[in-house]
């Protein structure tokens, strides 16, 4: 687990300022590692764009209105064709100075990148976990779930800063958007829960719409 | 037409229609703030509502929606980087900057004040030259729609991030995926993959909200910062209000911006996203100090703000004049005319003139309205930046995932999460992820006009676009006269110089 000790909500142990990633990234040359990932990403750009470009044709499905045919004077390859063409020639045009950077040499390690790629790593663990258990869990529990974890991640230790704010944010945006606004958010599909979810909300019905 | 408008006068001497307006803009404030929610979305649910009202009341209550909206997705783009509304993604350049260097308070309100001064100037303007601009309105078909998205595109590729080269590969990857699903001509699908959820394209709304708001929550949990203000900055000057001089040094750009939205508001179908990236991108050039855009420069808020509102007056023209919407806004504007038994066109001038009149001049006060209620709302929006990231995170995301689930299925979250993991990764890597967006939105116009352009040209495609229909081949050939000072910017350019389109 990586020091998330600067995360801490106020009263937690003084620490060094650290400028943010997008100040950082603004300012600094690519490190090595970032060097090699943009290669890595502007030779798939070409590959994936030259493979489309070149497979177009086999991508359009059959169907649509064939008298509109005669009228058209664009097959449906031909824009899709021309932007993915573009974009291959672009890729190409990014990946020699890509490269080059890479042989250079140029650029140095930065302290603590893995440590940082890690934590968004794991952020984006518990958002594709949450994605996951939405339609499971339901709105409100996923989001409490989710809000404890990355509140905690986030170094919140003191279950009294946080606790209020993982029951009440859930309720109130699903009664929100359910009620006011007519949005339906997804309601758990484990019965005994969602019959609390309903009661809840009923409640809540009752006391703020007249 | 004065005796008309003394009329229309008489009939804004009512307390009720501002109480309606003020609650409107309040309504399309809160709705633009939340990542998700559409002007488009709260006008169709409140579209009811003002059935109810008598016209002079129900249309100034959906214009004040309307208004409201458009501000109120400027609030998350400038305090966390996440557009509330497609208009805003320009003001995402500048507004994280600002707010982390402590100015969060002084980019809201000069956000406030650009889009309240171009809204009423093009207001002000429509309604002086509505004749004018409905003639003008006239002479732009498809082609001209046609080749001011090329140059669009081109302009908005050029003027996002430090590389030139990565912004047209971000707009061209967000044209080829804006062509997944039904084509717009004769609705064959492509790209789909076999997969029954692209037949209707990709949703716009989880693919915003994945690029934007998903990467802006990775990198605040990767950084160590308590909150989202540096913590070089001195607490005590973290919310300061815009100073005189300030707001002084952008009038210009603000007053060039106004021209720009006013100008690309005439054209159908473009919009405020593409008038924002203009008003932004003329800023830029504009500015003794080019080199401070993208890294906390209030011009780059003045300008696009500025721009995309002043879209909305003269969008309301070909609706009023010819009875025919530009965009969706004005679709739902034109459905609350109608059922209001007004019926938009060449003679509502002669049949309604003093009712047309007090609405554009109710659109006009609504901007005054506007100064006053936001001014007091905005000040819990920039002490709620303040707050650390361990409370702001974890409601942004569980916004984020509300905004995609309000419009779509549960499976379209898995196309916010894929997003949002790819945006993270190619920002990373520096690029920038607005021309992607807006390559995504202006795809299908794209095609959909170059196809009606290639029917009118009936095989003479070069003398058709370049000598039968001249606005169209200004733009075309500014395009290319772009593309070439570009490349020879860029070779000229001394290495570590900032380039400057």
């Amino acid at each position: 687990m990586t020091d998330m000790t600067q995360g801490a909500p106020p009263g937690s142990p003084p620490v060094a300022p650290d400028p943010s990633t997008a100040d950082i990234d603004a300012a600094v040359a690519f490190s090595p590692l970032m060097a090699w990932a943009d290669v890595a990403v502007a030779a798939i750009l070409a590959l994936i764009a030259a493979t489309m470009t070149v497979a177009m044709p086999m991508l359009i499905a059959s169907g649509g209105i064939e008298t509109e045919r005669d009228f058209a004077t664009l097959s449906p390859a031909l824009i899709p064709r021309l932007a993915f063409g573009c974009l291959t020639i672009l890729a190409i045009v990014a990946l020699i100075p890509a490269v080059q950077t890479v042989r250079s040499g140029a650029g140095h390690p930065r302290a603590d990148e893995l440590g940082r790629l890690q934590r968004a790593g794991i952020a984006a663990a518990i958002a594709v976990g949450y994605a996951l258990c939405v339609t499971w869990l339901g709105y409100i529990l996923a989001t409490m779930v989710m809000t404890a974890a990355m509140a905690w991640y986030l170094g919140l230790r003191n279950p009294l800063a946080f606790i209020p704010g993982v029951i009440v944010v859930p309720v109130l945006i699903r009664f929100v958007f359910e009620r006011l606004l007519l949005i339906s958010l997804p309601r758990s599909s484990i019965e005994s829960i969602g019959l609390v979810e309903d009661a809840v909300l009923r409640f809540l019905s009752q006391v703020f719409i007249p | 037409m004065l005796e008309t408008l003394g009329q229309s006068i008489d009939l804004l001497l009512r307390w009720d229609i501002y109480f309606y307006i003020s609650i409107g803009l309040v309504i399309g404030m809160f709705v633009g703030a939340m990542p998700g929610l559409t002007t488009i979305l709260a006008m169709a649910v409140l579209l009811p509502i003002s059935f109810k009202l008598e016209p002079m009341l129900g249309i100034p209550f959906l214009i004040g929606v309307y208004k409201g909206g458009i501000y109120g997705g400027s609030i998350p783009a400038i305090l966390v980087g996440i557009p509330g509304t497609g208009a805003s993604i320009a003001t995402t350049f500048d507004g994280p900057p600002l707010t982390r260097q402590g100015k969060g308070r002084k980019a809201l309100e000069m956000a406030l004040f650009a889009s309240v001064i171009g809204d009423a100037a093009s207001d002000i303007i429509t309604l002086l030259m509505i004749g004018l601009i409905a003639r003008i309105i006239l002479l732009i078909g498809p082609p001209e729609v046609f080749a001011i998205i090329i140059f669009s595109l081109i302009l908005i590729a050029s003027v996002s991030g430090e590389s030139g080269i990565k912004g047209a590969i971000a707009a061209c990857i967000g044209v080829g995926l804006g062509f997944v699903g039904k084509e717009s001509v004769d609705g064959e699908a492509r790209m789909t993959f076999g997969l029954d959820a692209l037949v209707g394209g990709i949703p716009l709304i989880p693919l915003v909200i994945g690029i934007f708001a998903l990467p802006e929550v990775f990198e605040a949990v990767e950084s160590r910062t308590r909150s989202f203000i540096n913590e070089s900055v001195d607490p005590a000057k973290s919310g300061e209000r815009l100073r005189w001089h300030e707001f002084k040094n952008s009038i210009r750009t603000i007053c060039r911006s106004t021209i720009i939205g006013t100008g690309i508001g005439m054209v159908p179908g473009v919009g405020q996203v593409v008038a924002a990236f203009i008003g932004y991108s003329a800023a830029k050039r504009a500015s003794k100090h080019p080199e401070t855009f993208g890294k906390g420069e209030l011009d780059g808020i003045a300008g696009p703000e500025a721009a995309n509102n002043a879209v909305n007056g003269p969008t309301l023209v070909p609706l009023l004049t010819l009875g025919i919407p530009g965009d969706n806004i004005t679709a739902i504007l034109l459905g609350a005319f109608v059922a209001h038994g007004m019926r938009p066109g060449p003679q509502i001038f002669n049949e309604q003139g003093a009712l047309v009149y007090a609405i554009l001049i109710a659109a006009i006060l609504a901007n005054l309205i506007f100064v006053v209620l936001a001014y007091v709302l905005l000040r819990p929006f920039a002490k709620a930046i303040q707050l650390p990231k361990a409370y702001l995170v974890p409601v942004i995301l569980a916004l984020a995932f509300v905004g995609t689930l309000s419009t779509g299925s549960a499976s379209d979250l898995g196309i916010m999460m894929a997003a949002g993991i790819c945006a993270y990764i190619l920002k990373k890597l520096r690029y920038d992820l607005a021309p992607l967006i807006i390559g995504f939105i202006l795809a299908e116009p794209l095609e959909l006009r170059l196809s009606q352009s290639l029917l009118y040209a009936r095989g003479d495609v070069l003398d058709f676009f370049f000598l039968q229909r001249p606005i169209a081949s200004f733009f075309l050939l500014a395009g290319i006269a772009w593309i070439v000072g570009m490349i020879y910017v860029r070779f000229r350019r001394k290495p570590g110089e900032a380039f400057v389109p």
